[in-house]
């Protein structure tokens, strides 16, 4: 997977959680839970989409590591 | 008449609601429907919900149209036994009109409101239509869900009362319990004497026939997959907010509020929560939410004070804690649905309810039985939130809690300055109902279970798991 395809992954994982959120509006390098208004119940179900879709895991440990969109593109990435 | 045919009337999903619209009818005369099932699909400010029922029956006869408006408390459908079917196609027979005439001594000398309980044999749904009758102070018509007050002394005075048959004498908690429930006393109690039924017996009866755990099940067969989805349009922000302010208007004008707050040491929790989490995978790991409300359910149960409904100037205890978890939705909008029973629950089941819920909320889909019966709130900030809330005591409930964000501070532990994991509680509760000691109790033993996080998993369900192993 390039990281387009991951990226277009979590936007569509996105959408999914919060149907409003246009994929223009989703900042590549701010805190999603944040910019977005994810909550933590919002944020699990992104984890537990985008693991499920890319195959990639992403341990509680490394949440930190995944809280912007080009961060967590990177982690998948970087996990493939 | 017979003894068992009664109405389903417009449920009430909060004392904020009024009226509801009936989007879709999910059966159709004559069906037999158990204990579970979705019959139809009501529209509210709160978007489109399941109106699922709470006993085993028949539909006799659907009494409105899909797209009528139809306020809270009005008849929607006929419900029966398989036995009286027959009685189906004579559903507008004018039922009081007849037994009045039957047992015209019996309504001779009491009051009117009395006449027309006496005379309904639907039991269910004669508290809201008696209360439209009576012209009491405006504030009490916001709620549609309070019982009226005062009938039970009444009628349990009048002890040579003809009793109608088909109309079971309760006590107005009985009554309440059961509309609340959705449960109809005539089908509780088919065989019922003269004796007048109590709260009690009504929660003996309840108890006595178990909950199907299958409605989610029902809900997702194949069956129902094709149900066109008449309702999806969300909720109506704007009648939402004209509810909360509302409710929340009448909560402040009537409950006389006491507040406390408590500081929540959760560093053991968390650490605990992380060792837990790690060994699971992704889609079983837990929110601190979920050993949170378990750990409020376990205590509310020992403090049944700030654990019940308060409604005709007295207060009822819940013998279970059916925890109601605030849940916020995109674009404004608050929606409290129910968690039953909380107090057996592990926190992985409890987990499950929160996911569930909150994805069924976020895609209104929520079911009836989800959004009534709450004995207590419990609201949440969330994780970037102020680091402390007050809560209004959503009626007729008695107390709720208020959780701030979970931060760190510097804490004098064992003489020693430590950096801690906090949460800034706070307890809202009824003062009629208990005092400060007592929520004071209550936030003091919640801080202490927190300390062990361990007893939180430890206590399973009889059957030694936890209620809903399956995830998607």
């Amino acid at each position: 997977m390039d990281s387009d395809a991951v990226k277009a992954v979590i936007l569509k994982e996105l959408s999914n959680i919060a149907p409003e959120i246009e994929s223009d509006e989703v900042p590549a390098d701010q805190d999603m839970r944040e910019a977005l208004e994810l909550d933590s119940m919002d944020f699990l179900n992104l984890i537990i989409a985008v693991s499920k879709r890319t195959g990639v895991a992403i341990p509680e440990a490394d949440y930190a590591k995944v809280l912007t969109l080009d961060a967590m593109i990177a982690y998948l990435m970087r996990g493939d | 008449m017979s003894d068992n045919q009664h109405d389903l009337t417009m449920p009430s999903f909060g004392s904020d609601m009024r009226k509801g619209t009936l989007v879709q009818w999910r059966v159709k005369e004559g069906d037999s429907i158990n204990r579970g099932d979705v019959i139809a699909v009501i529209e509210t400010y709160k978007g489109a919900i399941e109106l699922d029922v709470f006993e085993d029956t028949r539909v006799l006869s659907l009494l409105v149209k899909e797209g009528d408006e139809i306020a809270v408390g009005e008849p929607i459908a006929r419900l029966g036994s398989l036995d009286h079917s027959d009685k189906k196609d004579a559903p507008e027979i004018n039922i009081a009109d007849q037994e009045e005439a039957d047992n015209p001594p019996a309504t001779a000398d009491i009051n009117e409101t009395e006449s027309r309980e006496t005379a309904q044999p639907s039991t269910v749904n004669i508290p809201e239509q008696a209360r439209a009758d009576q012209t009491g102070p405006p504030a009490e018509d916001i709620s549609a869900a309070e019982p009226i007050p005062a009938l039970a002394p009444a009628l349990q005075g009048s002890s040579k009362l003809a009793v109608p048959k088909g109309f079971v004498l309760a006590t107005p908690a009985a009554r309440f319990f059961a509309r609340e429930q959705q449960l109809s006393l005539t089908a509780l109690f088919p065989h019922h004497t003269k004796k007048i039924i109590t709260l009690a017996m009504v929660e003996e009866a309840i108890k006595a026939a178990p909950p199907t755990q299958q409605a989610d099940k029902a809900n997702q067969t194949p069956g129902s997959a094709e149900i066109p989805t008449a309702a999806t349009k969300g909720f109506d922000k704007n009648a939402m907010r004209q509810a909360i302010s509302a409710t929340v208007s009448r909560s402040k004008q009537q409950i006389p509020h006491y507040y406390l707050r408590q500081r929540l040491d959760i560093s053991a929790l968390e650490e605990y929560l992380l060792k837990v989490n790690a060994s699971l995978a992704v889609e079983q790991r837990l929110l601190l939410a979920a050993p949170l409300l378990s750990a409020i359910a376990r205590t509310l149960i020992n403090n049944p004070q700030l654990n019940g409904e308060y409604s005709e100037d007295h207060f009822v205890s819940c013998e279970t804690v059916n925890l109601a978890n605030a849940v916020n939705l995109r674009g404004g909008g608050l929606i409290m649905p129910v968690i039953r029973d909380a107090q057996r629950l592990s926190p992985a089941a409890i987990m499950e309810h929160l996911k569930q819920q909150v994805t069924r909320a976020r895609n209104n889909s929520l079911l009836f039985s989800e959004l009534s019966g709450g004995s207590f709130t419990v609201t949440s900030i969330g994780e970037r939130g102020a680091e402390q809330m007050f809560a209004v005591i959503f009626p007729p409930q008695v107390a709720i809690i208020a959780l701030g964000s979970a931060h760190q501070e510097a804490l004098v532990v064992n003489g020693e300055i430590q950096i801690r994991s906090v949460i800034e509680a706070s307890l809202a509760a009824d003062h009629r109902v208990s005092d400060g000691r007592t929520g004071a109790r209550f936030l003091y033993q919640l801080n202490q279970l927190l300390q062990k996080p361990a007893a939180l998993w430890k206590t399973a369900t009889p059957s030694g798991q936890p209620e809903h192993n399956e995830t998607d």
